[in-house]
């Protein structure tokens, strides 16, 4: 077992709520970025009925994921 | 130079944050997004000396030390005065804020340009956005996780609410609105 634990800086003030939402935002961005520009190396056409049959088989989590993206996505379109 | 997957991000984390995943027993989730967390030599010593040896050391392979040059521990020596005397800083000491500093220092080599840095306090926080840094509170990182729906909004809250139950200073409010921004998402 580790001995007795404890935190780091307790005193100094830590970031809000809004700085976090931030965060998430500057860090999913980054995310997809880096995704992007390896995906830049391997795009292939696939038919879109494919892409249809493929989404009949995602989990629920994986389809989350998916509806988070078509959303980004069409807005993008949209704008 | 650490050799990684095409469009994978890394992070580069100070102490507190990592305290916190550690709270959370959330290196599994944490490293599911961001794959390998780096780490300068002050931070090892904290959080030896705030109890998480065995923690750190039982995260080897996904947890990397690296010893900084000379030149870089003089960069991280002025970023942390830096630090001491920003104006949202409450402890004026430069050596207490060595492990944000070399922290920095680490994030802004050019191998790790395209990676984010974790950093939970105010000050420091200021100072990295001065250099340019990319940065995420260790919350960030959670919403993004609900976002990516490795985790619910529920789960996100359970593990902030452990973290201030193992002292972390995370307010009610806070955890409430990040809950409800994590609910959003969804």
């Amino acid at each position: 077992m580790d001995k007795q634990k404890s935190i780091h800086e307790p005193n100094a003030p830590l970031l809000s709520a809004q700085d976090a939402i931030q965060d998430a935002e500057r860090l999913q961005e980054l995310l997809w970025r880096n995704r992007q520009q390896a995906e830049q190396e391997v795009q292939l056409r696939v038919p879109f009925t494919v892409i249809l049959k493929a989404i009949d088989q995602l989990e629920a989590s994986e389809l989350h994921l998916l509806v988070q993206r078509l959303e980004d996505r069409l807005a993008a379109v949209q704008s | 130079m650490a050799i990684r997957e095409p469009g994978v991000t890394h992070a580069i984390s100070d102490t507190g944050p990592l305290i916190s995943v550690f709270q959370s027993d959330g290196l599994e989730l944490v490293t599911t997004l961001l794959p390998v967390i780096h780490i300068p030599p002050a931070c090892v010593d904290e959080l030896i000396r705030h109890g998480w040896s065995q923690s750190l050391h039982s995260a080897t392979s996904r947890i990397k030390t690296h010893s900084l040059t000379e030149a870089e521990e003089e960069m991280a020596q002025m970023i942390a005065r830096q630090i001491a005397f920003h104006p949202l800083s409450r402890d004026p000491v430069p050596d207490n804020h060595l492990g944000e500093a070399q922290a920095m220092v680490l994030a802004a080599r050019p191998e790790f340009a395209n990676d984010v840095l974790l950093l939970d306090e105010l000050a420091a926080r200021a100072v990295a956005e001065e250099l340019g840094l990319t940065l995420s509170g260790f919350a960030g990182v959670l919403l993004v996780a609900v976002r990516e729906g490795l985790l619910t909004a529920e789960e996100l809250k359970t593990r902030l609410e452990t973290c201030q139950r193992q002292g972390t200073h995370y307010s009610e409010a806070f955890i409430e609105q990040v809950y409800l921004a994590a609910k959003g998402d969804r």
